[in-house]
Protein backbone atom coordinates (compact mmCIF):
# COMPACT_ATOMS: atom_id res chain seq x y z
CA UNK A 1 0.00 0.00 0.00
CA UNK A 2 2.86 2.35 0.82
CA UNK A 3 4.10 1.88 -2.72
CA UNK A 4 0.84 3.21 -4.13
CA UNK A 5 1.04 6.22 -1.85
CA UNK A 6 4.64 6.90 -2.88
CA UNK A 7 3.59 6.81 -6.50
CA UNK A 8 0.64 9.11 -5.85
CA UNK A 9 2.89 11.58 -4.02
CA UNK A 10 5.23 11.68 -7.01
CA UNK A 11 2.29 12.11 -9.36
CA UNK A 12 0.95 15.06 -7.41
CA UNK A 13 4.40 16.72 -7.28
CA UNK A 14 5.02 16.23 -11.00
CA UNK A 15 1.51 17.35 -11.92
CA UNK A 16 2.24 20.62 -10.16
CA UNK A 17 5.57 20.92 -11.99
CA UNK A 18 4.07 20.17 -15.40
CA UNK A 19 1.14 22.53 -14.87
CA UNK A 20 3.42 25.38 -13.88
CA UNK A 21 5.90 24.82 -16.71
CA UNK A 22 2.96 24.76 -19.09
CA UNK A 23 2.22 28.38 -18.15
CA UNK A 24 5.53 29.28 -19.77
CA UNK A 25 5.78 26.74 -22.56
CA UNK A 26 2.14 26.37 -23.50
CA UNK A 27 0.74 29.82 -22.85
CA UNK A 28 3.55 32.16 -23.86
CA UNK A 29 5.38 29.71 -26.10
CA UNK A 30 8.76 30.10 -24.40
CA UNK A 31 10.91 27.00 -24.16
CA UNK A 32 12.37 27.00 -20.65
CA UNK A 33 15.02 24.51 -19.61
CA UNK A 34 15.38 25.78 -16.05
CA UNK A 35 12.25 24.46 -14.37
CA UNK A 36 14.20 21.82 -12.44
CA UNK A 37 16.45 24.58 -11.13
CA UNK A 38 13.53 26.44 -9.55
CA UNK A 39 12.13 23.14 -8.31
CA UNK A 40 15.46 22.24 -6.72
CA UNK A 41 16.07 25.70 -5.30
CA UNK A 42 12.65 25.63 -3.63
CA UNK A 43 13.54 22.32 -2.02
CA UNK A 44 17.01 23.45 -1.00
CA UNK A 45 15.96 26.82 0.43
CA UNK A 46 13.25 25.12 2.49
CA UNK A 47 15.53 22.33 3.70
CA UNK A 48 18.40 24.63 4.63
CA UNK A 49 15.99 26.81 6.61
CA UNK A 50 14.36 23.80 8.24
CA UNK A 51 17.58 21.93 9.04
CA UNK A 52 19.99 24.74 9.91
CA UNK A 53 17.70 27.29 11.54
CA UNK A 54 14.96 24.99 12.79
CA UNK A 55 12.18 27.13 11.34
CA UNK A 56 8.85 25.31 11.27
CA UNK A 57 7.19 24.23 8.03
CA UNK A 58 4.96 27.16 7.16
CA UNK A 59 7.42 30.06 7.61
CA UNK A 60 10.30 28.05 6.10
CA UNK A 61 8.35 27.10 3.00
CA UNK A 62 6.91 30.59 2.60
CA UNK A 63 10.39 32.12 2.72
CA UNK A 64 11.69 29.48 0.29
CA UNK A 65 8.94 30.07 -2.26
CA UNK A 66 9.25 33.84 -2.03
CA UNK A 67 13.03 33.63 -2.40
CA UNK A 68 12.70 31.51 -5.53
CA UNK A 69 10.14 33.92 -6.97
CA UNK A 70 12.45 36.84 -6.30
CA UNK A 71 15.33 35.00 -7.93
CA UNK A 72 13.25 34.13 -10.97
CA UNK A 73 12.16 37.77 -11.22
CA UNK A 74 15.80 38.88 -11.29
CA UNK A 75 16.61 36.28 -13.95
CA UNK A 76 13.44 36.92 -15.96
CA UNK A 77 14.05 40.64 -16.45
CA UNK A 78 17.11 40.36 -18.68
CA UNK A 79 16.41 36.95 -20.20
CA UNK A 80 12.88 37.73 -21.37
CA UNK A 81 14.33 40.55 -23.45
CA UNK A 82 15.90 37.80 -25.53
CA UNK A 83 13.85 36.02 -28.13
CA UNK A 84 13.50 32.40 -29.13
CA UNK A 85 16.71 30.38 -29.13
CA UNK A 86 18.43 32.86 -26.88
CA UNK A 87 15.83 32.73 -24.15
CA UNK A 88 16.17 28.96 -24.13
CA UNK A 89 19.93 29.33 -23.93
CA UNK A 90 19.70 31.73 -20.99
CA UNK A 91 17.44 29.28 -19.16
CA UNK A 92 19.90 26.48 -19.90
CA UNK A 93 22.64 28.70 -18.47
CA UNK A 94 20.64 29.33 -15.30
CA UNK A 95 19.87 25.63 -14.95
CA UNK A 96 23.54 24.74 -15.17
CA UNK A 97 24.71 27.53 -12.86
CA UNK A 98 22.21 26.36 -10.25
CA UNK A 99 23.50 22.82 -10.48
CA UNK A 100 27.15 23.88 -10.18
CA UNK A 101 26.35 26.02 -7.15
CA UNK A 102 24.29 23.32 -5.42
CA UNK A 103 27.01 20.79 -6.15
CA UNK A 104 30.00 22.85 -5.06
CA UNK A 105 28.80 25.09 -2.24
CA UNK A 106 29.50 22.34 0.25
CA UNK A 107 29.24 24.43 3.43
CA UNK A 108 25.63 25.21 2.65
CA UNK A 109 24.27 22.35 0.56
CA UNK A 110 26.59 19.51 1.58
CA UNK A 111 27.43 19.10 -2.12
CA UNK A 112 27.21 15.67 -3.65
CA UNK A 113 26.68 14.04 -0.23
CA UNK A 114 23.30 15.69 -0.14
CA UNK A 115 21.29 17.28 2.63
CA UNK A 116 20.06 14.67 5.07
CA UNK A 117 17.49 14.49 7.85
CA UNK A 118 15.05 17.00 6.46
CA UNK A 119 12.18 16.85 8.94
CA UNK A 120 8.69 15.84 7.92
CA UNK A 121 6.48 18.93 8.08
CA UNK A 122 4.38 19.78 11.10
CA UNK A 123 1.39 21.92 10.19
CA UNK A 124 -1.05 23.44 12.66
CA UNK A 125 0.19 21.12 15.36
CA UNK A 126 -0.30 17.97 13.30
CA UNK A 127 2.85 16.03 12.57
CA UNK A 128 2.62 14.48 9.12
CA UNK A 129 4.75 11.44 9.59
CA UNK A 130 3.23 8.45 7.83
CA UNK A 131 3.36 8.11 4.06
CA UNK A 132 -0.42 8.00 3.75
CA UNK A 133 -0.79 11.24 5.70
CA UNK A 134 1.94 12.84 3.65
CA UNK A 135 0.09 11.86 0.52
CA UNK A 136 -3.08 13.62 1.68
CA UNK A 137 -1.00 16.62 2.67
CA UNK A 138 0.59 16.67 -0.83
CA UNK A 139 -2.78 16.17 -2.44
CA UNK A 140 -4.29 19.13 -0.58
CA UNK A 141 -1.42 21.49 -1.41
CA UNK A 142 -1.03 20.50 -5.03
CA UNK A 143 -4.79 20.55 -5.59
CA UNK A 144 -4.93 24.04 -4.14
CA UNK A 145 -2.13 25.08 -6.49
CA UNK A 146 -3.84 23.33 -9.38
CA UNK A 147 -7.06 25.21 -8.67
CA UNK A 148 -5.10 28.47 -8.71
CA UNK A 149 -3.49 27.52 -12.02
CA UNK A 150 -6.89 26.49 -13.37
CA UNK A 151 -8.26 29.92 -12.45
CA UNK A 152 -5.28 31.61 -14.12
CA UNK A 153 -5.62 29.54 -17.29
CA UNK A 154 -9.33 30.31 -17.52
CA UNK A 155 -8.99 34.02 -16.90
CA UNK A 156 -8.79 36.86 -19.42
CA UNK A 157 -5.11 37.05 -18.52
CA UNK A 158 -4.53 33.60 -20.10
CA UNK A 159 -6.27 34.78 -23.27
CA UNK A 160 -3.89 37.72 -23.39
CA UNK A 161 -0.98 35.30 -22.96
CA UNK A 162 -2.20 33.19 -25.86
CA UNK A 163 -2.52 36.32 -27.96
CA UNK A 164 1.10 37.18 -27.11
CA UNK A 165 2.13 33.64 -28.05
CA UNK A 166 0.40 33.76 -31.41
CA UNK A 167 1.42 37.30 -32.38
CA UNK A 168 3.16 39.42 -29.83
CA UNK A 169 3.26 42.51 -32.05
CA UNK A 170 -0.51 42.42 -32.54
CA UNK A 171 -1.04 41.88 -28.82
CA UNK A 172 1.18 44.84 -28.07
CA UNK A 173 -0.70 46.97 -30.58
CA UNK A 174 -3.91 46.13 -28.73
CA UNK A 175 -2.36 47.52 -25.57
CA UNK A 176 -1.49 44.24 -23.85
CA UNK A 177 1.55 44.59 -21.61
CA UNK A 178 3.62 41.92 -23.36
CA UNK A 179 6.84 42.10 -21.39
CA UNK A 180 5.15 42.50 -18.02
CA UNK A 181 2.86 39.52 -18.69
CA UNK A 182 5.83 37.35 -19.60
CA UNK A 183 7.72 38.31 -16.44
CA UNK A 184 4.63 37.77 -14.29
CA UNK A 185 4.00 34.33 -15.79
CA UNK A 186 7.61 33.26 -15.36
CA UNK A 187 7.67 34.32 -11.72
CA UNK A 188 4.38 32.52 -11.00
CA UNK A 189 5.64 29.37 -12.73
CA UNK A 190 8.85 29.45 -10.69
CA UNK A 191 6.84 29.92 -7.49
CA UNK A 192 4.75 26.82 -8.14
CA UNK A 193 7.90 24.87 -9.02
CA UNK A 194 9.35 25.94 -5.66
CA UNK A 195 6.24 24.65 -3.87
CA UNK A 196 6.74 21.33 -5.62
CA UNK A 197 10.36 21.41 -4.44
CA UNK A 198 9.26 21.92 -0.83
CA UNK A 199 6.83 19.00 -1.13
CA UNK A 200 9.57 16.81 -2.58
CA UNK A 201 12.05 17.73 0.16
CA UNK A 202 9.52 16.91 2.86
CA UNK A 203 8.69 13.62 1.21
CA UNK A 204 12.22 12.40 0.45
CA UNK A 205 13.87 13.73 3.60
CA UNK A 206 17.03 13.94 1.56
CA UNK A 207 18.12 16.22 -1.28
CA UNK A 208 21.01 15.80 -3.64
CA UNK A 209 21.91 18.08 -6.54
CA UNK A 210 21.86 15.26 -9.11
CA UNK A 211 18.06 15.19 -8.78
CA UNK A 212 17.84 18.68 -10.28
CA UNK A 213 19.86 18.53 -13.47
CA UNK A 214 19.08 19.42 -17.06
CA UNK A 215 17.68 15.91 -17.50
CA UNK A 216 15.04 16.65 -14.87
CA UNK A 217 14.11 19.86 -16.71
CA UNK A 218 13.75 17.87 -19.91
CA UNK A 219 11.65 15.28 -18.06
CA UNK A 220 9.20 17.94 -16.89
CA UNK A 221 9.20 19.48 -20.35
CA UNK A 222 8.40 16.11 -21.89
CA UNK A 223 5.37 15.76 -19.58
CA UNK A 224 4.04 19.03 -20.94
CA UNK A 225 4.82 18.07 -24.52
CA UNK A 226 3.53 14.50 -24.44
CA UNK A 227 0.38 15.35 -22.48
CA UNK A 228 -0.15 18.46 -24.53
CA UNK A 229 0.69 22.12 -24.06
CA UNK A 230 -1.55 25.14 -23.90
CA UNK A 231 -4.47 23.93 -21.83
CA UNK A 232 -5.10 22.58 -18.35
CA UNK A 233 -5.74 18.89 -19.03
CA UNK A 234 -2.68 18.14 -21.17
CA UNK A 235 0.10 18.55 -18.59
CA UNK A 236 -1.92 16.66 -15.94
CA UNK A 237 -2.29 13.73 -18.31
CA UNK A 238 1.40 13.96 -19.24
CA UNK A 239 2.55 13.93 -15.62
CA UNK A 240 0.36 10.94 -14.73
CA UNK A 241 1.47 9.00 -17.80
CA UNK A 242 5.18 9.68 -17.45
CA UNK A 243 5.32 8.94 -13.73
CA UNK A 244 3.03 5.91 -13.75
CA UNK A 245 3.78 4.06 -16.98
CA UNK A 246 7.49 3.39 -16.34
CA UNK A 247 6.45 1.62 -13.15
CA UNK A 248 5.43 -1.19 -15.48
CA UNK A 249 9.17 -1.68 -16.01
CA UNK A 250 9.26 -3.10 -12.50
CA UNK A 251 7.25 -6.06 -13.74
CA UNK A 252 10.05 -7.11 -16.10
CA UNK A 253 12.86 -7.10 -13.55
CA UNK A 254 15.43 -4.66 -14.83
CA UNK A 255 18.01 -3.09 -12.54
CA UNK A 256 17.26 0.37 -11.19
CA UNK A 257 20.05 2.07 -13.16
CA UNK A 258 18.93 0.49 -16.41
CA UNK A 259 15.29 1.29 -15.63
CA UNK A 260 16.11 5.00 -15.30
CA UNK A 261 17.80 4.97 -18.69
CA UNK A 262 15.09 2.90 -20.37
CA UNK A 263 12.55 5.40 -19.06
CA UNK A 264 14.52 8.25 -20.61
CA UNK A 265 14.67 6.40 -23.92
CA UNK A 266 10.92 5.80 -23.83
CA UNK A 267 10.05 9.41 -23.27
CA UNK A 268 12.67 10.57 -25.76
CA UNK A 269 11.11 8.44 -28.45
CA UNK A 270 7.62 9.58 -27.44
CA UNK A 271 8.69 13.21 -27.82
CA UNK A 272 10.07 12.60 -31.30
CA UNK A 273 6.94 10.75 -32.41
CA UNK A 274 4.64 13.37 -30.91
CA UNK A 275 6.56 16.30 -32.38
CA UNK A 276 6.39 14.64 -35.78
CA UNK A 277 2.77 13.50 -35.91
CA UNK A 278 0.87 15.40 -33.26
CA UNK A 279 2.73 18.50 -32.06
CA UNK A 280 -0.14 19.54 -29.78
CA UNK A 281 0.40 16.41 -27.67
CA UNK A 282 -2.22 13.90 -26.63
CA UNK A 283 -4.67 16.36 -25.15
CA UNK A 284 -3.22 19.81 -25.75
CA UNK A 285 -3.94 22.83 -27.89
CA UNK A 286 -0.69 24.61 -28.69
CA UNK A 287 1.05 23.22 -31.80
CA UNK A 288 4.41 25.02 -31.27
CA UNK A 289 4.00 26.91 -34.52
CA UNK B 1 54.32 35.47 -14.52
CA UNK B 2 55.23 32.33 -12.71
CA UNK B 3 55.73 28.90 -14.21
CA UNK B 4 52.30 27.75 -13.11
CA UNK B 5 50.69 30.54 -15.04
CA UNK B 6 52.53 29.60 -18.23
CA UNK B 7 51.52 26.00 -17.77
CA UNK B 8 47.86 26.92 -17.18
CA UNK B 9 47.84 29.31 -20.14
CA UNK B 10 49.24 26.61 -22.38
CA UNK B 11 46.71 24.01 -21.17
CA UNK B 12 43.91 26.52 -21.63
CA UNK B 13 45.02 27.41 -25.12
CA UNK B 14 45.13 23.76 -26.15
CA UNK B 15 41.66 23.12 -24.73
CA UNK B 16 40.53 26.26 -26.52
CA UNK B 17 41.74 24.89 -29.84
CA UNK B 18 39.87 21.64 -29.25
CA UNK B 19 36.70 23.52 -28.19
CA UNK B 20 36.91 25.61 -31.34
CA UNK B 21 36.42 22.46 -33.45
CA UNK B 22 33.14 21.72 -31.66
CA UNK B 23 32.16 25.37 -31.90
CA UNK B 24 32.87 25.63 -35.61
CA UNK B 25 31.03 22.34 -36.20
CA UNK B 26 27.98 23.59 -34.32
CA UNK B 27 27.86 27.03 -35.86
CA UNK B 28 28.37 25.58 -39.33
CA UNK B 29 25.14 23.64 -38.86
CA UNK B 30 23.33 26.40 -36.97
CA UNK B 31 24.11 29.22 -39.37
CA UNK B 32 23.30 27.34 -42.54
CA UNK B 33 20.27 25.27 -41.52
CA UNK B 34 19.07 27.55 -38.67
CA UNK B 35 18.56 24.43 -36.54
CA UNK B 36 19.68 24.64 -32.93
CA UNK B 37 21.28 21.23 -33.14
CA UNK B 38 21.24 20.02 -29.51
CA UNK B 39 22.07 16.53 -30.69
CA UNK B 40 25.52 17.88 -31.50
CA UNK B 41 26.29 17.20 -27.84
CA UNK B 42 25.56 13.49 -28.27
CA UNK B 43 27.41 13.33 -31.59
CA UNK B 44 30.39 14.26 -29.46
CA UNK B 45 29.69 11.60 -26.81
CA UNK B 46 28.83 8.97 -29.41
CA UNK B 47 32.14 9.52 -31.22
CA UNK B 48 34.13 9.39 -28.00
CA UNK B 49 32.53 6.04 -27.13
CA UNK B 50 33.06 4.68 -30.65
CA UNK B 51 36.71 5.56 -30.36
CA UNK B 52 36.86 3.94 -26.92
CA UNK B 53 35.41 0.71 -28.34
CA UNK B 54 37.71 0.71 -31.35
CA UNK B 55 40.96 1.75 -29.76
CA UNK B 56 40.50 0.94 -26.09
CA UNK B 57 38.64 -2.37 -26.32
CA UNK B 58 39.24 -3.85 -29.77
CA UNK B 59 42.82 -2.55 -30.02
CA UNK B 60 42.42 -1.12 -33.51
CA UNK B 61 45.54 0.96 -34.31
CA UNK B 62 45.08 4.66 -33.57
CA UNK B 63 44.97 6.08 -37.13
CA UNK B 64 42.33 3.57 -38.26
CA UNK B 65 40.32 3.98 -35.05
CA UNK B 66 40.50 7.75 -35.51
CA UNK B 67 39.28 7.66 -39.11
CA UNK B 68 36.47 5.18 -38.41
CA UNK B 69 35.24 7.22 -35.42
CA UNK B 70 35.19 10.45 -37.42
CA UNK B 71 33.29 8.69 -40.19
CA UNK B 72 30.79 7.37 -37.65
CA UNK B 73 30.38 10.91 -36.31
CA UNK B 74 29.59 12.17 -39.80
CA UNK B 75 27.10 9.35 -40.38
CA UNK B 76 25.47 10.06 -37.03
CA UNK B 77 25.06 13.72 -37.93
CA UNK B 78 23.61 13.01 -41.36
CA UNK B 79 21.21 10.43 -39.85
CA UNK B 80 19.79 12.99 -37.40
CA UNK B 81 19.15 15.24 -40.35
CA UNK B 82 17.54 12.52 -42.47
CA UNK B 83 15.40 10.93 -39.77
CA UNK B 84 14.62 13.87 -37.50
CA UNK B 85 14.95 17.26 -39.15
CA UNK B 86 14.06 16.51 -42.76
CA UNK B 87 10.57 15.13 -42.10
CA UNK B 88 9.92 18.13 -39.83
CA UNK B 89 11.24 20.48 -42.47
CA UNK B 90 8.87 19.13 -45.12
CA UNK B 91 5.99 19.77 -42.73
CA UNK B 92 7.26 23.32 -42.18
CA UNK B 93 7.55 22.68 -38.46
CA UNK B 94 8.64 25.62 -36.30
CA UNK B 95 12.16 25.74 -34.97
CA UNK B 96 10.75 25.14 -31.47
CA UNK B 97 9.68 21.68 -32.61
CA UNK B 98 13.11 20.98 -34.07
CA UNK B 99 14.83 22.03 -30.85
CA UNK B 100 12.57 19.79 -28.77
CA UNK B 101 13.13 16.83 -31.10
CA UNK B 102 16.86 17.47 -31.01
CA UNK B 103 16.79 17.45 -27.20
CA UNK B 104 14.98 14.12 -27.39
CA UNK B 105 17.71 12.69 -29.63
CA UNK B 106 20.27 13.82 -27.08
CA UNK B 107 18.43 12.13 -24.21
CA UNK B 108 17.92 8.89 -26.14
CA UNK B 109 21.55 8.64 -27.23
CA UNK B 110 23.15 9.27 -23.86
CA UNK B 111 20.70 6.87 -22.20
CA UNK B 112 21.64 4.16 -24.69
CA UNK B 113 25.32 4.79 -24.05
CA UNK B 114 24.72 4.68 -20.30
CA UNK B 115 22.91 1.34 -20.58
CA UNK B 116 25.62 -0.23 -22.74
CA UNK B 117 28.71 1.19 -21.04
CA UNK B 118 27.28 2.15 -17.59
CA UNK B 119 27.57 5.75 -16.46
CA UNK B 120 30.98 5.24 -14.83
CA UNK B 121 33.82 7.29 -16.36
CA UNK B 122 36.23 5.29 -18.51
CA UNK B 123 39.88 5.81 -19.33
CA UNK B 124 40.78 5.51 -22.99
CA UNK B 125 44.53 5.88 -22.88
CA UNK B 126 46.63 5.53 -19.75
CA UNK B 127 49.60 7.25 -21.31
CA UNK B 128 50.39 10.75 -20.12
CA UNK B 129 54.12 10.85 -20.66
CA UNK B 130 55.73 14.22 -20.78
CA UNK B 131 57.74 14.62 -23.91
CA UNK B 132 58.78 18.21 -23.54
CA UNK B 133 59.68 19.66 -20.18
CA UNK B 134 61.52 22.68 -18.92
CA UNK B 135 61.57 24.01 -15.40
CA UNK B 136 58.51 26.10 -16.30
CA UNK B 137 56.23 23.94 -18.41
CA UNK B 138 55.76 20.41 -19.54
CA UNK B 139 53.69 19.11 -22.38
CA UNK B 140 52.28 15.65 -22.95
CA UNK B 141 52.24 13.91 -26.28
CA UNK B 142 48.44 14.05 -26.49
CA UNK B 143 48.52 17.80 -25.93
CA UNK B 144 50.91 18.25 -28.84
CA UNK B 145 48.80 16.04 -31.08
CA UNK B 146 45.69 17.99 -30.03
CA UNK B 147 47.33 21.30 -30.73
CA UNK B 148 48.64 20.33 -34.16
CA UNK B 149 45.51 18.45 -35.26
CA UNK B 150 43.09 21.23 -34.28
CA UNK B 151 45.31 23.94 -35.70
CA UNK B 152 45.59 22.15 -39.04
CA UNK B 153 41.87 21.45 -39.24
CA UNK B 154 40.91 25.01 -38.31
CA UNK B 155 43.31 26.50 -40.84
CA UNK B 156 42.08 24.15 -43.57
CA UNK B 157 38.50 25.06 -42.70
CA UNK B 158 39.11 28.78 -43.01
CA UNK B 159 41.04 28.39 -46.28
CA UNK B 160 38.23 26.25 -47.69
CA UNK B 161 35.63 28.75 -46.53
CA UNK B 162 37.40 31.64 -48.27
CA UNK B 163 38.90 30.04 -51.36
CA UNK B 164 36.82 27.11 -52.56
CA UNK B 165 33.46 26.86 -54.23
CA UNK B 166 32.14 24.74 -51.33
CA UNK B 167 33.07 27.54 -48.98
CA UNK B 168 31.19 30.01 -51.14
CA UNK B 169 28.12 27.78 -51.04
CA UNK B 170 28.32 27.59 -47.24
CA UNK B 171 28.56 31.36 -46.97
CA UNK B 172 25.65 31.76 -49.37
CA UNK B 173 23.55 29.33 -47.36
CA UNK B 174 24.25 31.27 -44.15
CA UNK B 175 22.69 34.31 -45.83
CA UNK B 176 19.76 32.86 -47.68
CA UNK B 177 19.21 29.16 -48.27
CA UNK B 178 16.04 29.40 -50.33
CA UNK B 179 17.79 31.70 -52.81
CA UNK B 180 20.55 29.10 -53.07
CA UNK B 181 17.95 26.49 -53.97
CA UNK B 182 16.36 28.88 -56.44
CA UNK B 183 19.57 29.27 -58.43
CA UNK B 184 19.75 25.51 -58.89
CA UNK B 185 21.80 24.03 -56.09
CA UNK B 186 20.71 20.72 -54.59
CA UNK B 187 19.90 21.89 -51.08
CA UNK B 188 19.50 18.37 -49.74
CA UNK B 189 22.98 17.33 -50.78
CA UNK B 190 24.45 20.52 -49.34
CA UNK B 191 22.64 19.92 -46.06
CA UNK B 192 23.97 16.38 -45.79
CA UNK B 193 27.50 17.59 -46.47
CA UNK B 194 27.16 20.30 -43.86
CA UNK B 195 25.85 17.89 -41.23
CA UNK B 196 28.63 15.43 -42.12
CA UNK B 197 31.36 18.08 -41.94
CA UNK B 198 30.04 19.75 -38.78
CA UNK B 199 29.71 16.40 -37.01
CA UNK B 200 33.13 15.23 -38.20
CA UNK B 201 34.75 18.38 -36.79
CA UNK B 202 33.13 17.62 -33.45
CA UNK B 203 34.23 14.01 -33.81
CA UNK B 204 37.87 15.07 -34.07
CA UNK B 205 37.54 17.07 -30.87
CA UNK B 206 35.79 14.14 -29.18
CA UNK B 207 38.62 11.74 -29.97
CA UNK B 208 41.27 14.22 -28.82
CA UNK B 209 39.47 14.89 -25.55
CA UNK B 210 38.76 11.20 -24.99
CA UNK B 211 42.48 10.48 -25.27
CA UNK B 212 43.32 13.34 -22.95
CA UNK B 213 40.78 13.03 -20.16
CA UNK B 214 38.63 9.89 -20.51
CA UNK B 215 34.95 9.56 -21.26
CA UNK B 216 31.53 9.40 -19.61
CA UNK B 217 27.98 9.61 -21.04
CA UNK B 218 27.34 13.15 -19.81
CA UNK B 219 30.61 14.56 -21.19
CA UNK B 220 28.99 16.00 -24.32
CA UNK B 221 26.73 18.63 -22.80
CA UNK B 222 29.38 20.81 -21.08
CA UNK B 223 31.50 20.80 -24.24
CA UNK B 224 28.44 21.58 -26.35
CA UNK B 225 27.58 24.51 -24.11
CA UNK B 226 31.16 25.78 -24.41
CA UNK B 227 30.76 25.58 -28.18
CA UNK B 228 27.53 27.57 -28.11
CA UNK B 229 29.01 30.12 -25.74
CA UNK B 230 32.04 30.45 -28.01
CA UNK B 231 29.70 31.24 -30.87
CA UNK B 232 27.88 33.87 -28.83
CA UNK B 233 31.06 35.42 -27.46
CA UNK B 234 32.57 35.71 -30.92
CA UNK B 235 29.36 36.89 -32.53
CA UNK B 236 27.08 34.78 -34.67
CA UNK B 237 27.90 36.71 -37.83
CA UNK B 238 31.39 35.30 -38.39
CA UNK B 239 33.15 31.93 -38.09
CA UNK B 240 36.35 33.64 -36.94
CA UNK B 241 34.46 34.82 -33.88
CA UNK B 242 33.71 31.24 -32.86
CA UNK B 243 37.38 30.35 -33.03
CA UNK B 244 38.50 33.32 -30.96
CA UNK B 245 35.62 32.83 -28.53
CA UNK B 246 36.66 29.22 -27.95
CA UNK B 247 40.28 30.21 -27.31
CA UNK B 248 39.16 32.89 -24.84
CA UNK B 249 36.96 30.44 -22.94
CA UNK B 250 39.68 27.82 -22.82
CA UNK B 251 42.20 30.34 -21.49
CA UNK B 252 39.84 31.87 -18.93
CA UNK B 253 38.67 28.50 -17.67
CA UNK B 254 42.23 27.40 -17.16
CA UNK B 255 43.69 30.62 -15.74
CA UNK B 256 40.87 31.21 -13.27
CA UNK B 257 41.95 28.03 -11.48
CA UNK B 258 44.62 30.22 -9.91
CA UNK B 259 41.92 32.19 -8.14
CA UNK B 260 39.14 29.66 -7.68
CA UNK B 261 38.96 25.98 -6.85
CA UNK B 262 38.96 23.80 -9.94
CA UNK B 263 35.43 22.46 -9.42
CA UNK B 264 34.01 25.96 -9.90
CA UNK B 265 35.49 26.31 -13.37
CA UNK B 266 32.34 25.13 -15.10
CA UNK B 267 30.66 28.17 -13.64
CA UNK B 268 32.98 30.40 -15.68
CA UNK B 269 31.43 29.27 -18.96
CA UNK B 270 27.88 29.92 -17.82
CA UNK B 271 28.83 33.23 -16.28
CA UNK B 272 30.34 34.27 -19.62
CA UNK B 273 27.18 33.06 -21.39
CA UNK B 274 24.89 35.07 -19.13
CA UNK B 275 27.05 38.22 -19.27
CA UNK B 276 27.14 38.14 -23.06
CA UNK B 277 23.46 37.26 -23.51
CA UNK B 278 22.39 40.05 -21.19
CA UNK B 279 24.87 42.79 -22.03
CA UNK B 280 26.34 42.13 -25.45
CA UNK B 281 24.24 39.59 -27.34
CA UNK B 282 25.87 40.54 -30.64
CA UNK B 283 29.23 39.20 -29.38
CA UNK B 284 32.65 40.82 -29.38
CA UNK B 285 32.93 41.07 -33.14
CA UNK B 286 29.23 41.27 -33.95
CA UNK B 287 27.77 44.18 -35.82
CA UNK B 288 25.17 46.48 -34.37
CA UNK B 289 22.09 44.34 -35.01
CA UNK B 290 21.47 42.15 -32.00
CA UNK B 291 21.54 38.37 -32.36
CA UNK B 292 17.97 37.76 -31.37
CA UNK B 293 16.79 39.75 -34.36
CA UNK B 294 18.63 37.29 -36.55
CA UNK B 295 17.25 34.39 -34.60
CA UNK B 296 14.94 32.23 -36.67
CA UNK B 297 12.19 32.10 -34.08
Amino acid sequence: MNYVFLLLILISIYTLLALSLNLQVGYIGLLSLSHAAFYGLGGYFYSILAVKTGLSFLPASAVAVLAVMLLSFIIALPSLKLAGDYYMLASLGFQSITFVVLYNWIELTNGSYGLRDIPRPKVLGIEIFSISRYFFFCLIISSACAVLIFLITHSPFARALKAIREDSLAAEALGKPVFRSKVFTSVIAAGFAAIAGVLFAGYAGYLDPVTFTLNESILILSMVIIGGAGNFAGPVLGAVLIVALPELLRLINVSDAAAANIRQIIYGISIIVIMRYRPQGIWGEFRFQ
Amino acid sequence: MEGVTYQLALNGLISGFVYSLVGIGFSLIYKTTKIFHFAHACTFTFTAYSFYMLYGVWQVPIPAAFIISITLAAIFGVCTDIFIYEPLETEKASSLIKIISSLAVYIITISFLAIIFSSEPKVVSAESETIYATDKINVTRIQIISLIASLVVVILFFIALRKTKAGKIVRAMCDNSSLLAAVGFDLKLIRYSIFALGSALTGIAAVLLALDSGIEPTMGMPIFIIAVVAMIVGGVSDFKGVFIGALLIGLLQSLLVIYFQANWRELVVFAILMVFLFFRPQGIFGDKSRVEEKSVL
